[in-house]
């Protein structure tokens, strides 16, 4: 195949061949960034839509939400990922793109505000190049609305828990500092997400005082509540949705009378040994100050007690407009149940897994006047041993918008035809379950689910 | 009348390539081209140079036995692209000619060049800043109007405070 000079008769093709000196078309374009698939394809997609007019409008569609939750995709490593993102949301500003303003969430994560030690002997210094890429990234996203702040020193195998502490003594002020140069600029946040280990407790106040007034959402894992974090949670008056994981019931109580427009509220306290005091003391607080809930979750990891009927009943006569209800205690009977029949007409996720004095005797009653639950979309009753089997059959019978039930086994063989001529089949948990509630330690994989949703109760 | 067991091709600059026809099966371009003004002697490939046009036949050449079905689009995702040794020298090769390579692929319209050249392209883009991909790849320029000279906001020094 060897080429040669010459100058035949030829015919220009009239199909595909280009005239213009060649720039590489948009369905080239689409093809090369479908091919982006790596670790960091969001940073990369970014980095192609800021080369050129062609390539921002090919790329930038492809980003979708992708920026939205870029913060918990790719900074699973170490700075350097941070102040790319940085370098690239700063151009894309300059060059007036629209990127910044789809950026609402970011996660700042102590681990890359230091540098690790390579050796026991070296102290992990503070990285200013991390602290001035979330500074730029902060005050170049104007619609920055929750800040997600992760606290765990970055850990080398070879140290020890304690001396890898040690390791950032030093770094500790000067990470306090830094939250405190940039809560200035955070203007537009009303969230807060805490992923914590001890050791931050001074700093955490700080940054929830500094939005207090704004503050409408609030997640919390591992979060000690010590007095100045209280007095701070004291100062939110605008929350409404509060999920606390890995914190005592008991630090969690005194600031309830402050959260007054409280709609969601979800603790797991995988700590405490509750006494039954303490349990209705919460469930008390909550039905006296914040009537306005429509979603409440009470988890707890042991076979403590936990709040009794009376409290439960408290809170449901003084928050009427519940959705969503979680609870496992065995403390709960068929008086809770009739408040919860009597008083909860919009439920739409009943969730009581160990509730064991959970009888329904209630079901040889008359109906509620609006029926059962007309809205239930969720039932679980795992491990709740009592239950009688014709509360199960009359709630699935006639709660016609049932999608997901999960049963004790002890009723799984007696119920389990119904639930099958009424349309369910066992699956696999959908992800709203999961994402709503901690696995353990009742912890169950599949449930009842409605496959065919126009068969309607029989 | 051109002998229809072989084609010749004509870059930009003059240059012929004479190949067996069945090395172009995959191309688009070509088998149209065939259809309709077959009995023309020589094609015309414009803006693609001898060295690029050598390349992508060379391509053609080692792919013309394939018992595989030609691709009816690059992107099919029901077809993932795997990597194949024969194609190792569009790996190697430099960014500027791995961009001339695309840009004939997609003259000639051969998508499973043009996919494998997309791909080269996408992995050298990886970890790049914008700067170093427009030296790779020199698209077209962002339009002036959509430039800022200026840093309007100002920088905010180390303590959060902001100054012009």
């Amino acid at each position: 195949m060897e080429p040669k000079q010459s100058s035949p008769s030829t015919t220009s093709a009239e199909h595909g061949v280009i005239e213009e000196p060649p720039i590489l078309p948009p369905e080239i374009v689409r093809q090369i960034f479908s091919n982006l698939k790596g670790r960091f394809r969001t940073l990369d997609l970014l980095a192609c839509s800021l080369t050129c007019t062609t390539w921002f409008h090919e790329a930038f569609p492809l980003l979708g939400d992708d920026l939205q939750w870029i913060h918990c995709s790719v900074f699973d490593d170490d700075g350097e990922t941070i102040t790319r993102f940085a370098e690239l949301i700063t151009e894309s500003h300059r060059l007036r793109l629209p990127h910044c303003d789809q950026i609402t969430q970011l996660n700042i994560s102590v681990a890359y505000l230091v540098n690790r030690p390579l050796s026991m002997q070296e102290d992990g210094k503070f990285c200013d190049t991390s602290a001035k890429a979330y500074r730029d990234i902060i005050r170049r996203a104007p619609n920055l609305r929750t800040l997600y702040i992760f606290t765990r020193w970055p850990r080398n195998s070879f140290l020890s828990t304690r001396d890898w502490d040690r390791c950032y003594d030093g770094t500790k002020n000067q990470i306090l500092l830094f939250f405190e140069s940039i809560m200035p600029l955070c203007n537009s946040i009303t969230g807060l997400v805490f992923f914590c280990e001890s050791g931050f407790d001074t700093f955490i106040s700080h940054v929830i005082e500094s939005v207090a007034d704004r503050l409408e959402f609030l997640k919390t894992r591992h979060l000690t509540f010590n007095d100045a974090t209280k007095r701070a949670l004291c100062l939110c008056h605008s929350m409404r949705d509060v999920d606390i994981r890995n914190t005592k019931y008991r630090d969690v109580t005194p600031v309830l009378h402050c959260w007054q427009y409280l709609e969601k509220f979800c603790i797991y306290d995988s700590f405490s040994h509750l006494d039954i005091a303490e349990a209705d003391r919460l469930a008390i607080e909550l039905g006296t100050y914040c009537p306005n809930l429509v979603e409440v979750v009470f988890q707890q990891c042991n076979d403590d007690v936990q709040m009794s009927s009376q409290a439960m009943c408290y809170l449901l006569g003084r928050c009427p407009n519940l959705t969503h209800l979680g609870a496992t205690s065995n403390q709960l009977d068929d008086r809770f149940l009739r408040a919860l029949a009597n008083g909860q007409p919009h439920l739409e996720r009943l969730i009581l897994p160990k509730c064991i004095g959970i009888i329904g005797h209630l079901v040889k009653e008359d109906a509620p006047a609006w029926g059962w639950w007309p809205e239930l979309r969720q039932l679980v009753l795992v491990e709740c041993e009592s239950v009688l089997p014709e509360f199960v059959e009359r709630l699935v019978r006639e709660c016609s918008k049932l999608k997901t039930v999960a049963l004790p086994s002890t009723l799984e063989q007696i119920c389990g035809k119904l639930l099958v001529q009424l349309g369910f089949r066992l699956e696999h948990c959908d992800e709203d379950f999961e994402f709503c509630y901690v696995t353990d330690p009742w912890w169950f994989d599949m449930m009842w689910q409605r496959v065919e949703t126009d068969n309607v109760a029989i | 009348m051109s002998d229809p067991a072989n084609i010749t091709l004509v870059t930009m600059d003059g240059t012929t390539f004479t190949v067996p026809s069945a090395y172009l099966h995959r191309s688009k371009l070509v088998q149209d081209w065939l259809r309709s003004e077959g009995d023309k002697q020589a094609m015309e490939v414009k803006h693609v140079t001898p060295f690029v046009l050598q390349g992508v036949l060379n391509f053609c050449e080692i792919h013309a036995e394939d018992t595989s079905e030609p691709l009816a689009d690059p992107a099919d995702p029901t077809k993932p692209f795997e990597a194949d040794p024969r194609d190792d020298a569009f790996r190697g090769m430099p960014d500027d000619q791995l961009l001339q390579f695309t840009m004939a692929a997609d003259i000639l319209q051969i998508p499973e060049l043009v996919r494998l050249t997309a791909q080269e392209m996408a992995s050298r883009i990886d970890g790049k800043s914008p700067d170093q991909i427009r030296a790779m790849f020199n698209p077209d320029d962002l339009a002036e109007e959509d430039v800022d000279s200026d840093n309007e906001m100002g920088e905010v020094g180390e303590e959060g405070a902001i100054s012009k």
